[in-house]
């Protein structure tokens, strides 16, 4: 295996592993935590969750960032090998 | 939602709901990335990589801190969600949220007052180790069933650190000027709660005050408005 199969076997690996779709499932989660607590008329947590939404966007978005970016890796490393 | 176990299922539920899992899950995730990239030799996005895993960690904590409140939470529901515990909750609420009373000073009041203003009598102990007003005198042995700690149970209870017989006397003579009395019975009302209603389990403002030809008296926590 060259070293650019390698590559691109850890890039893709990497994108695989990406947590997407946890980051995801953590966003929903904290929402539906939020209406719980809403319908039990509790709001002393409503600053803490909106900053963990927050958090978990911020991470989201990092995650598609980071997709984005191998994405590229990957198609520019098979161009190298196949040039 | 109004009642009691419906607030905590919801309690519960968002308990149950809290994400720490899937966070946990995706920093795990976020680190097989990071040795992935570092094996391919790719630094380029560490950067995102290391805000994940900082998010991440900070979701995670606020998971934990949710969850430390929200077991807190339950905890006092599930006592309020009984009316004997909802008493003693209340009781404990009410002496936790506000200073100790301080020690009844004969001649001034101390604690709840009678609603409606007017001029107090003076105060004083009698030979029979009584308080008295010279109209009244408080009847200690009565009096003793409705205070904090009694053994009799379905008593309404003053709160701990009131002078019961101050209030009672306060109510007798409230009921003298404004003509409460009903036979040996006046109910009267001060600004303040004096106690918990023993059938209802709540905090009342209410005094019942009751009297003897002999003119000695007790008062109670009546139900409340």
């Amino acid at each position: 295996m060259s070293g650019y199969d390698q590559a691109v076997q850890n890039l893709s690996a990497a994108r695989e592993a990406l947590p997407g779709a946890l980051v995801q499932e953590v966003l929903s989660a904290l929402r539906t935590v939020a209406g719980h607590l809403a319908a039990a008329g509790v709001v002393r947590y409503d600053g803490l969750l909106s900053q963990a939404d927050s958090d978990a966007g911020t991470a989201l978005s990092a995650c598609e960032e980071i997709a984005r970016g191998l994405d590229e890796d990957i198609a520019r490393t098979q161009q190298l090998m196949s040039g | 939602m109004s009642s009691y176990a419906e607030v905590a299922a919801a309690l519960t539920a968002a308990r149950g709901a809290l994400p720490d899992s899937a966070a946990d899950r995706a920093r795990d995730a976020v680190e097989s990335v990071a040795a992935l990239l570092a094996e391919a030799g790719s630094r380029a996005h560490s950067a995102f990589v290391a805000a994940v895993d900082d998010r991440m960690s900070s979701v995670l904590e606020v998971c934990a801190e949710v969850r430390c409140g929200l077991e807190g939470d339950l905890a006092e529901v599930e006592e309020l969600r009984s009316p004997q515990w909802r008493a003693t909750a209340l009781k404990e609420k009410w002496i936790a949220e506000r200073d100790r009373p301080p020690s009844p000073v004969f001649g001034r009041r101390v604690g709840p007052q009678v609603k409606e203003p007017f001029t107090a009598r003076t105060l004083w102990v009698d030979k029979h180790k009584q308080t008295a007003d010279g109209h009244y005198r408080a009847n200690n042995a009565a009096q003793a069933a409705h205070l904090d700690g009694t053994d009799e149970e379905g008593k309404s209870v003053f709160l701990p650190g009131l002078d019961a017989n101050r209030i009672a006397l306060d109510a007798a003579q409230r009921a003298d000027e404004a003509g409460l009395w009903a036979e040996t019975k006046a109910v009267v009302e001060f600004d303040s709660v004096v106690g918990v209603h023993a059938k209802t389990g709540r905090p009342t403002t209410i005094v019942n005050v009751y009297r003897r030809e002999t003119k000695t008296i007790h008062a109670c926590p009546g139900s409340p408005k």
